[in-house]
């Protein structure tokens, strides 16, 4: 469905973590390829170029033509990567080969669309899945999956069976699965119904704000 | 504030706080996150301090995760006592913070309110933080 991606690697000689850890200072990522009943295969990527594409959004299920030096592009789909906790960079990069003439499995994001009328009235949106696994041709995979939430209530939600999958793409993800919901909150109680909710509490939606008691003996 | 209900032994070692955070690395629930950038014990009573700051400067709008919950129960002794005698009594309970752990995250409410927000809780922390967006995917 989309155009492929192309990145351009080197393969890796360096191993190590001394060497790694040189190798990321010099902007340079490790990353393996898997290919499909072959060895996998470690390379060396620019690291600017790889966070440029995943900032892109919707890169899990977006086609990379990838050129490994002077070889022939093969077609690819980002894997997996890690960040580092602190700095947040990116610090390694997994690839997985693809025929594209074989299904493959791959996450797509969700995008909601629209105002709710639940939020106009004071809820709050709290999306719960960004993404839902969905299986397709590489090639027919969608960058994202949207869905209109527009009317959508306070303390309603949303579902993976509400979402309309492009043609050729089948989804996964356990249609009863719940996207989003909007939340009431104690402002939303304070102003309906103090005396019928009120009993029960914000039923964890927000914390209160009245400190507890903290008395009960710290042993 | 927050305590375990029950524990098996009322005193603990104190453990290693080296490393970087285990789990909690990115912004699961919410869209906004507070991201510790060091390794220290939070106790209780900063983590109810952050959670009334933050919540008070969203004025009851959005919806506030703690992360952290306080496991390890610390001891101290009295004061003017000489060494030695045992380990002193439990006072209080803290949560091991280490590096790169989200240890808040909040929903529902604009960026600039969310980092105002955040920016109050993590003064109330006695880490160094950041402030965090969700990823998408």
């Amino acid at each position: 469905m989309s155009q492929h991606v192309p990145l351009s690697v080197s393969t890796r000689t360096e191993f190590g973590s001394a060497k790694t850890r040189r190798l990321r200072k010099a902007g340079r990522l490790p990353g393996v390829l898997y290919q499909p009943g072959g060895d996998s295969l470690p390379f060396l990527a620019d690291e600017y170029e790889v966070r440029r594409l995943i900032a892109r959004g919707g890169v899990r299920s977006a086609v990379v033509e990838l050129t490994i030096d002077s070889d022939p592009p093969r077609t690819v789909l980002f894997k997996q990567w890690d960040r580092d906790p602190v700095r947040d960079d990116i610090t390694h990069l997994d690839l997985q080969q693809v025929d594209l003439t074989v299904e493959v499995e791959a996450d797509v994001p969700v995008i909601l669309t629209g105002s709710a009328v639940g939020v106009r009235d004071g809820g709050i949106l709290d999306q719960t899945t960004l993404t839902v696994r969905v299986r397709a041709l590489p090639d027919a995979l969608p960058r994202s999956i949207e869905l209109d939430i527009a009317e959508v209530e306070l303390g309603g939600s949303v579902h993976v069976s509400d979402l309309n999958a492009p043609a050729g793409v089948t989804i996964i993800t356990d249609g009863e699965a719940g996207i989003a919901s909007i939340m009431i909150t104690r402002a939303n109680l304070a102003d309906t119904d103090v005396e019928t909710i009120g009993e029960e509490g914000a039923d964890g939606a927000v914390e209160s704000d009245s400190p507890e008691d903290a008395g009960a003996g710290e042993e | 504030m927050l305590m375990p209900k029950r524990t098996k032994f009322r005193k603990a070692h104190r453990g290693r706080r080296q490393g970087l955070a285990k789990g909690n690395q990115q912004v699961h629930f919410g869209q906004y996150g507070l991201k510790s950038l060091e390794a220290a014990w939070v106790t209780n009573r900063q983590i109810e301090a952050a959670r009334v700051a933050m919540t008070r400067y969203i004025k009851r709008q959005g919806k506030v995760w703690i992360n952290l919950f306080p496991h390890l129960p610390v001891t101290k002794k009295p004061a003017e006592t000489r060494m030695g005698s045992g380990k002193g009594s439990p006072e209080g309970w803290v949560a091991v913070v280490k590096p790169g752990k989200v240890m808040f995250e909040l929903s529902g409410v604009d960026e600039a309110t969310a980092r105002e927000a955040m920016r109050l809780a993590a003064m109330k922390l006695p880490v160094r933080c950041k402030f965090v967006i969700r990823e998408d995917a």
